[in-house]
C-alpha cells in the first residue's frame, strides 16, 4: 500500500475511534477510546510529517467510516476489525515509526477485546435522532437552533484541526507552529464538547470530507484573515445560541466557548503579524 | 441558516448522512457553482450511461443548507436523463424566489453546478479538453463565466 493511501486509512481509523468514543455515553469507557483516538491522531501527524518531508503528496479524502453500532460490544468489534486491517497495511520494514504504530495498536486490540468480553453491554443511542437533552427543557425552536449549531460547528472544528495540522506539516516557523498547535488542541476540545452533545441528542455523525481547496492553499495570510472573520462569526453564533436556549447551564457553556474564540482570534492576529514581519 | 420551524426528521437525516457526497474519479462531466461573495462553492460530478445519469455526486465548501440541498438534489437525479435533469435544475432555480435569500444562494449553487456540468459535458462531447466548467451564482443568472 502506498504511504498516501496509508495516510487515508489512518485518518479513517482516527475518526472511527474518535466518533466511536463520542457515541458511548459511559464516560469512563468513552475516555479510554478518546485517549486511543488521540494517539491515532498523533500517528496521523507523524505520518503526514514524514510524507511532507519525503515530498509525497497526500490528502484528507476518506471513504465510508463504519463506526455506528447498536451497542458497545458491536462497536468494539467494528473497531477491532479496523485496527487489525490497519496493522496489516504497514510496511514490513524496521521503521521505528511503524513499529510504534504497531505496538500502540497491539495494546488497543488487547484492551478492546477485554472490554468486549468483560463490560456490561449497553445500547448506543447516539444515532436515534431523539433530539432530546436529558435534564434540559428546550422547546422546538431552541432544539432546532441547537441542532443546526452543532452540525455547523462540529464540522468547522474538524476542519480547523485538519487545516492547521496540514499547515504545520509545511511550516518552519517555531512561532507559527506553536500557534497552530494551540489552535488544534482548542478545536479538539470544542469538537469533543459538541460531538458529545450531539450523541446525547441522537444526531452524532462524522463530518463530511473536506475539499482540497480548503487546506491546500498558497496564501496563509488570506487564510488567517478569512479565519478571523469566521471566528468572529462563530462567536456571534455562540452568543445568539446562548441567548436563545435561555438555560443557565447551557447558556454558560456557550458563553464560555464564545470567550475562548476571543483568544483564538488573538492567536491568529499574532500569526498574521508574524507573517507580515517576515515579508 | 435553515428555517428553524421547519427542521424535519428528513432534513436531519440528510445532515447526518448526506447522499452522494463524494468525488468521482474520471467523471464524464464536472461542474462548479460558485458564490464569489464568500468563496463558497459546489462541485458536481456526473457519470453517464449514454444520456442517462448513472451516478451523480457532489462536494461543497458551504453551510449545512448547501449540503442538504446537494444531497436531496443529487438523489432526485440518479437514473434520470440529462434533459430531465436540466429541466429539474431550471425549475429549481425558478422556484428559489420563494425561499429566504441565504438559502436561495445555497440552492442556486447546487443547481448551477449541475447546469455547469452539462455545459462541460457538451464541451467535452464537441472535443474540447476541459476539466470543469464554472457558473457564478446570481439572481438574474447574467454573470455566468467560464473558469
Amino acid at each position: 500500500m502506498s504511504k498516501s493511501k496509508l495516510f487515508q486509512q489512518k485518518h479513517e481509523l482516527w475518526l472511527a475511534i474518535l466518533f466511536g468514543s463520542f457515541s458511548i455515553l459511559d464516560e469512563e469507557i468513552s475516555d479510554i477510546l478518546y485517549d486511543f483516538s488521540m494517539i491515532e491522531y498523533r500517528h496521523l501527524t507523524w505520518l503526514g510529517g514524514s510524507l511532507a518531508q519525503e515530498g509525497v503528496s497526500f490528502d484528507y479524502d476518506k471513504g465510508e467510516i463504519d463506526f455506528q453500532a447498536e451497542d458497545y460490544a458491536t462497536l468494539f468489534g467494528k473497531l477491532i476489525v479496523q485496527i487489525e486491517k490497519m496493522r496489516e497495511s504497514y510496511p514490513d520494514d524496521e521503521d521505528i515509526m511503524f513499529a510504534r504504530f504497531k505496538s500502540d495498536e497491539d495494546y488497543f486490540l488487547q484492551k478492546l477485546n477485554f472490554l468486549q468480553k468483560h463490560i456490561k453491554n449497553e445500547p448506543i443511542t447516539a444515532f436515534d435522532k431523539s433530539r432530546k437533552l436529558e435534564h434540559y427543557k428546550l422547546d422546538q425552536t431552541q432544539t432546532n437552533a441547537l441542532t443546526l449549531f452543532l452540525f455547523e460547528e462540529s464540522y468547522k472544528e474538524y476542519e480547523l484541526i485538519l487545516v492547521y495540522t496540514y499547515a504545520n506539516f509545511f511550516t518552519d516557523s517555531k512561532l507559527l507552529c506553536g500557534i497552530f498547535i494551540d489552535l488544534i488542541y482548542e478545536s479538539h476540545f470544542h469538537l469533543k464538547s459538541f460531538a458529545r452533545m450531539m450523541a446525547k441528542m441522537g444526531i452524532l455523525s462524522i463530518p463530511r470530507t473536506m475539499m482540497e481547496q480548503v487546506y491546500k492553499f498558497d496564501d496563509l495570510e488570506k487564510f488567517l484573515i478569512d479565519g478571523i472573520k469566521e471566528e468572529e462569526g462563530a462567536k456571534e453564533e455562540c452568543v445568539k445560541l446562548a441567548q436563545m436556549v435561555n438555560h443557565e447551564e447551557l447558556s454558560n457553556f456557550f458563553y464560555f466557548i464564545n470567550y475562548q474564540e476571543n483568544y483564538h482570534i488573538e492567536l491568529m492576529r499574532k500569526a498574521l503579524a508574524h507573517l507580515k514581519e517576515k515579508s | 441558516m435553515a428555517d428553524l420551524e421547519a427542521l424535519k426528521d428528513e432534513y436531519i437525516d440528510h445532515m447526518m448522512h448526506p447522499r452522494n457526497y463524494a468525488k468521482i474519479e474520471n467523471p464524464d462531466a464536472k461542474g462548479i457553482g460558485k458564490n464569489p461573495q464568500n468563496n463558497e462553492m459546489v462541485e458536481i460530478y456526473l457519470s453517464l450511461d449514454g444520456d442517462v445519469i448513472e451516478k451523480i455526486t457532489f462536494m461543497a465548501i458551504g453551510c449545512m443548507d448547501t449540503i442538504v440541498t446537494g444531497s436531496i438534489f443529487t438523489d432526485m437525479l440518479v437514473g434520470e436523463s440529462i434533459q430531465e435533469g436540466e429541466s429539474v435544475a431550471e425549475e429549481f432555480i425558478a422556484n428559489l424566489v420563494n425561499v429566504p435569500e441565504s438559502q436561495r444562494a445555497c440552492g442556486e449553487m447546487v443547481a448551477k453546478a449541475f447546469l455547469a456540468a452539462l455545459v462541460n459535458l457538451n464541451h467535452r462531447r464537441s472535443g474540447k479538453e476541459e476539466d470543469s466548467y464554472t457558473l457564478i451564482i446570481s439572481e438574474d443568472c447574467s454573470t455566468d463565466e467560464q473558469k
